[in-house]
């Protein structure tokens, strides 16, 4: 259950509990901050999931930790261009967000050809299959 | 609702190259709502990055895009180094933006061309990639490839322009520029091609800001943003003002592309000028462990990668986050109350390239 | 009028721009990306061109003393050519010509064998 420390090219991560993440996203909305994109990241146990946002051309970031299994809110109430990548969330790793004003329902980029959302760890592919010998 | 008519525009068009369906319900011939189904071409390279060996992923970056292939590769050159704490030789700075503003010139000739033809001015099509084969064959000549050249590496370029390369390039830019300027005052001056263009899909610059738009589609509503500004490679060293129109329509958009072509050829002139002498790539040990994020500016718009390294010669997570991936709520929003007859001239206006949306 | 004469002139009397393309084919630049093809003179086997390429397209098998190249997985990045430290791997400017099949090409060391193994069709 690691998280990150530092992110070089991030000016700073502010963390967010997540019944706190809609007030701090629009935190920045209201300071006029572009949102660029949200990034996800699979530790284990929990997501831990980036918001960045541009401010004059510094990146920031709201960091909010989700425990595998609870639902996402989510903030295209706020931004409505996150509803791009929130589908994407729920396309690759499974997270159910609560609230998106254009849902796909997983269904976005991927279909259900896996067993297991691509992104999380646990999802193994082989990048190569091996083909017959020589002989 | 009940009387709209539903139009599938895409994914098979004929003026829409790319894999993404709009669907487009219309009340007579205006638009009243479009809606984007994606998910043609996803090629998991964000879980194929994972997989991958750190160094090998440069390689594998580059055909996240056909056309703005290498920048895709610098800004996963920029993160890496940036997580390893590499530093990057002067030349090999100097070298990038070299082929990196060759690559936006022929990106936006082809696009250039793309939007003539998309209104149906086919021999101004044919002329603009006539010349877009010129600059083609210089990254050839210098870097061996047409398109995917390769050139970047962590830690520095593959490849050199040696003095006879680089007397080449300075002699065939400027011909260049001159058909360029021929072409763009034909394109821009036309009564035809701005009654096509002017007006059409128009998108001020704080709606655009707030929907996240990118590139040309954020600086042609006036928002002189342009991620070259932050000064990463040798960019900060070079002088240029980011080219911005004020009107925010589909032809304040093939202006700034059609200007930033000239802002391009400066560009390289200018650092073939100041190219130091030095070594091309920066030895280093280690695996990346740490994080990082690199923003530059591909010719479509911002482009960010992020890296997570572990220590380990795989990477943690690798983020792709692609300019029409961000320019797609802004298309989304200017496309209803269009004129169904223009939505493939606006649709073409944000230059999408669905194949690195979808990754 | 006059100005569109003078281009008309102009199209009529100038060369075409393009190349009567299969007859004439565009010279090569001399730094071009083309064949890879191996020279096993000095090759050690050591397999460093196999662990940087991207795509899996060379094959070391030390036993063997033989290299297996799939030229058509392979996409002529030049990983493998900084990899060599024998300069045992070659990049020629000319462009791999399609075919109907996607052999298997098989190096091997000069003295063990006369020349490259063709593809063998059983692969």
């Amino acid at each position: 259950m690691s998280e990150l420390a530092a992110v070089q090219g991030i000016e700073r991560i502010e963390d967010a509990p997540l019944e706190g993440l809609l007030e701090a996203v629009r935190a920045y909305r209201d300071r006029r901050a572009r949102f660029i994109t949200a990034t996800c990241l699979d530790r284990g146990e929990r997501f831990e999931i980036l918001y960045l946002f541009d401010e004059g051309l510094k990146t920031v970031a709201v960091r909010t930790f989700l425990p595998k299994g609870q639902r996402l809110p989510s903030i295209t109430g706020v931004y409505l261009c996150g509803f791009l990548v929130e589908n994407e969330l729920q396309d690759l790793f499974g997270i159910e967000v609560d609230g998106l004003d254009i849902d796909y329902r997983g269904k976005f980029l991927v279909t259900n050809t896996f067993e297991t959302p691509p992104l999380l760890k646990q999802t193994t592919c082989e990048l190569r299959p091996t083909k017959e010998e020589p002989s | 609702m009940s009387d709209a008519t539903n139009v599938p525009f895409g994914p098979q068009h004929p003026v829409l190259p790319e894999p993404i369906q709009l669907r487009i319900s219309l009340e007579d011939e205006n638009v009243l709502q479009a809606l984007p189904a994606l998910g043609y071409v996803h090629r998991g390279i964000e879980k194929a990055g994972e997989l991958n060996d750190f160094q090998q992923n440069v390689f594998l970056v580059e055909r996240v895009c056909g056309i703005c292939s290498s920048i895709h590769a610098l800004a996963y050159c920029l993160a890496v180094e940036s997580a390893m704490g590499l530093e990057v030789p002067k030349r090999a700075d100097y070298l990038r933006v070299v082929w990196m503003e060759l690559h936006r010139i022929h990106s936006h000739l082809l696009y250039l061309g793309l939007l003539a033809e998309a209104f149906g001015f086919e021999s101004m099509f044919m002329e603009f990639w006539r010349i877009r084969e010129r600059v083609m064959d210089l990254l050839e000549m210098t870097a061996g490839n047409r398109v995917i050249i390769s050139v970047c590496t962590i830690g520095g370029v593959r490849r050199d322009i040696d003095a006879e390369q680089a007397r080449t390039i300075r002699e065939e830019l400027p011909k260049v520029r001159e058909e360029v300027q021929r072409l763009v005052d034909a394109l821009l001056g036309d009564y035809t091609v701005k009654r096509r263009t002017a007006g059409k899909g128009v998108i001020s610059g704080q709606a655009a800001l707030d929907l996240g738009a990118v590139g040309p589609t954020l600086r042609g509503s006036g928002v002189a943003q342009d991620m070259r500004m932050a000064g990463y490679a040798a960019y900060s060293e070079l002088q240029f003002q980011p080219v911005t129109f004020p009107d925010g329509d589909t032809y304040s958009r093939t202006a700034v592309r059609a200007y930033e072509v000239f802002q391009s050829m400066d560009l390289v002139l200018a650092a073939l000028e100041n190219l130091p002498e030095g070594e091309l790539a920066a030895k280093f040990k280690g695996r990346p462990d740490g994080a990082a994020l690199a923003r530059v500016e591909a010719p479509r718009g911002e482009l960010i990668y992020m890296v997570v390294g572990n220590g380990t010669k795989n990477l943690e997570r690798m983020r792709v986050r692609v300019p029409t991936y961000a320019n797609i709520p802004a298309l989304l929003s200017v496309l209803p109350g269009c004129e169904f007859a223009d939505v493939p001239v606006v649709t073409l206006s944000i230059d999408p390239c669905i194949s690195c949306t979808e990754r | 009028m006059a100005r569109m004469l003078r281009s008309v002139l102009r199209n009529a009397l100038s060369k075409p721009a393009t190349r009567p393309f299969p007859e004439a084919p565009r010279a090569e630049f001399e730094k071009a990306r083309g064949l890879i093809t191996f020279d096993c003179t000095d090759c050690r086997f050591c397999g460093a061109c196999a662990l940087k390429c991207p795509t899996g397209a060379i094959r070391v098998v030390r036993e063997e003393r033989r290299i297996y190249f799939e030229p058509f997985k392979c996409i002529v990045c030049g990983a493998c050519l900084e990899a060599c430290r024998f300069g045992s791997v070659r990049m020629g400017p000319e462009r791999r010509k399609p075919v109907y099949e996607k052999p298997v090409e098989v190096y091997a060391k000069p003295e063990t064998e006369a020349e490259p193994k063709p593809p063998d069709p059983g692969a």
